[in-house]
């Protein structure tokens, strides 16, 4: 089998092809130097991706979008999931830059904090 | 009338870094006006992370990299005013504004600095056959709704234009619950980042139609979808190309524009590929004491250097309070070469002693480029370049001694070839 990969370590963007069993990498080309191979690498077992969102917050105001963002990188294909999980609930002002909003999102071990001070 | 020493105008992040350094600088009475009820500027609304990398080597949100500036002016005597929009700027530098409470009124200043950013193309400018229904949308105005006010536009989603927000509102969208059909982009190369399309589109499986534009808009009170063609090498529809996709929603992502309507009463020379004002290697325009920084001198790809190049102009603008530096008169003007669109600054200044930073854009892709910077038939630098495309605009640092030859020699022409 075989899958398509765009290398974004530089602005020359290389279309790296992957040849894989649908577990192990076969064989990679398309890359114009290494860097683009260690990053196919990786991608190819886990793309993991941070995620920027808003959650629902009462405030003086009425309720606000609070801006939020993982601490850390998640696996692209829990995205979705930690989305509906945030917005589950409503929170409440005040918040601070850096304030945790949710532990461990989804088992990743990784925290949601907010990125906006919300009076 | 209120006298102050320096008027800043905007407090995005163009603004607040040039208050903070006129401020750092020993100016103490310094104004700066803001017409929204927030510091930040259009930082607000971007949510996503990526910005800071070059500043702050790490990656922050939008909101987080101005909250930076925000926390730093506060410990300031800069008077911020809130909820005051400038309406004009006169030749003789007083500033007349506008605010509810306080109603109109004028302020002179020794010098301004320009900091209003910039907008995005209207929609008039797109000459798209078909009706007007509601549910289209400029890509700035999503990016507003979703992340500001916590709505969506729509379900069924259609995207013309690969600009960077209208990506990044994309993939934002999609993990929303909406249903982003496609983005068309005119051009046969997508105009974001490349990172951009790769984690905004290709990681959800949105496709990216290269040389494809809208070519007709359909539906009466809102709109029901739209027809979209392929097209030729010269930018024509191709017929028998079209194809009707359904969406209620049409967005548009197709670039931004400085935002300069208060200086068009001062007399000042403009550039009319950036859109801003020419400029010197001071970030003075050619009307002593008015700078101008940030996205209303031209568009930005990234913050960082919106940062930079305005808290020059904020220093800038101390010392000319100040006196330590008169205007200057003698300039030599830098010229566009092959393949090159613009370049900022317009002009370095006979007296200029420093390295000087130029940024410019390339007129198309181009791959394996060589940037060289001549002066009269000499070259004077060259610098490789694995690839260049409009979307990202290139910088180059002139050293002390560049700089002094091309004082000497009275010209500076920079072009790239592939
Ligand atoms: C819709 C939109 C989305 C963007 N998204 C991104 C992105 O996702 N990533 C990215 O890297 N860059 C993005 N940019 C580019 C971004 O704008 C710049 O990187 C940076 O914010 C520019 O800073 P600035 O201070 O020059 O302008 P701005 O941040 O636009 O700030 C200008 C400020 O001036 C104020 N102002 C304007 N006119 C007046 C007046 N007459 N009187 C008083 N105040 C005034 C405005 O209210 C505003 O607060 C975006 C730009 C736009 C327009
Ligand atoms: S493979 Fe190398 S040259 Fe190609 S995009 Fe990646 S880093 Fe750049």
């Amino acid at each position: 089998m075989e899958k398509q990969i765009i290398c974004i370590q530089c602005p020359v963007g290389c279309s790296v092809t992957v040849k894989h069993d649908g577990q192990n990498i076969k064989g990679i080309s398309g890359n114009k130097c290494s860097k683009g191979k260690f990053y196919v690498q990786s991608e190819f077992i886990c793309s993991n991706r941070v995620l920027t969102s808003t959650v629902l917050c009462k405030t003086e105001k009425g309720i606000l979008p609070l801006p939020v963002k993982t601490d850390g990188e998640i696996p692209l294909h829990l995205l979705r999931d930690a989305v509906t999980q945030l917005r589950k609930n409503t929170y409440t002002a005040p918040v601070k830059t850096g304030d945790k909003i949710c532990s461990d999102i989804l088992g990743t071990g990784i925290d949601v904090v907010a990125t906006k001070d919300l009076l | 009338m209120i006298k102050t020493n320096i008027a800043i105008i905007g407090g995005g992040p163009a603004g607040l870094a040039a208050a903070i350094a006129a401020h750092n600088k020993g100016i103490k009475d310094i104004i700066l006006f803001e017409r929204d009820k927030e510091l930040g500027g259009i930082l607000n609304q971007c949510i996503h992370d990526g910005f800071g990398l070059h500043k702050f080597k790490t990656r922050l949100t939008g909101p987080e990299y101005a909250g930076r500036y925000i926390d730093e002016i506060k410990k300031t005597q800069v008077d911020i005013r809130l909820n005051h929009m400038v309406t004009n700027i006169s030749d003789d530098l007083a500033i007349t504004l506008v605010n509810e409470d306080r109603g109109a009124y004028k302020v002179q200043a020794k010098a301004i600095v320009l900091a209003m950013g910039c907008r995005e193309r209207p929609r008039g400018a797109l000459n798209i056959p078909g009706s007007r229904p509601a549910g289209i949308y400029t890509a700035g105005t999503v990016q507003k709704l979703v992340n500001m006010e916590g709505k969506l536009p729509g379900k069924n989603i259609v995207i013309l234009g690969s600009g960077d927000i209208g990506l990044i509102m994309a993939r934002r969208m999609t993990l929303e619950g909406a249903n982003v059909k496609a983005v068309c982009e005119m051009m046969p190369y997508s105009s974001g980042l490349t990172r951009n399309v790769v984690q905004c589109l290709n990681d959800f499986n949105i496709p990216l139609k290269l040389s494809h534009t809208v070519t007709r808009i359909l539906g009466d009170k809102r709109i029901e979808g739209v027809e979209i063609s392929r097209l030729d090498q010269n930018l024509k529809p191709i017929p028998g190309s079209e194809e009707i996709m359904e969406c209620d929603t049409l967005i548009l992502s197709v670039g931004l524009i400085p935002e300069n309507d208060i200086i068009f009463g001062v007399n000042m020379t403009m550039n009319q590929f950036t859109g801003g004002p020419m400029i010197d290697n001071n970030l003075m325009t050619d009307k002593p004491g008015i700078f101008s920084c940030g996205n209303c001198l031209h568009v930005h790809d990234l913050v960082d250097y919106v940062s930079e190049e305005s808290t020059l102009a904020g220093e800038r603008a101390a010392e000319f309070v100040l006196k330590e530096k008169l205007p200057q008169q003698e300039k030599i003007p830098l010229k566009c070469g092959e393949n090159v669109r613009y370049i900022v600054p317009g002009y370095i200044t006979k007296e200029s002693i420093e390295p000087v930073t130029v940024m410019f854009r390339v007129t198309k892709p181009m791959n394996d480029c060589r940037i060289s910077i001549y002066c009269d038939d000499i070259q004077l630098m060259a610098a490789k370049r694995q690839r260049c495309t409009p979307g990202e605009s290139e910088r180059i640092t002139l050293s002390k001694e560049r700089v002094r030859t091309i004082l000497e020699k009275g010209s500076i022409t920079v072009s790239v070839s592939e």
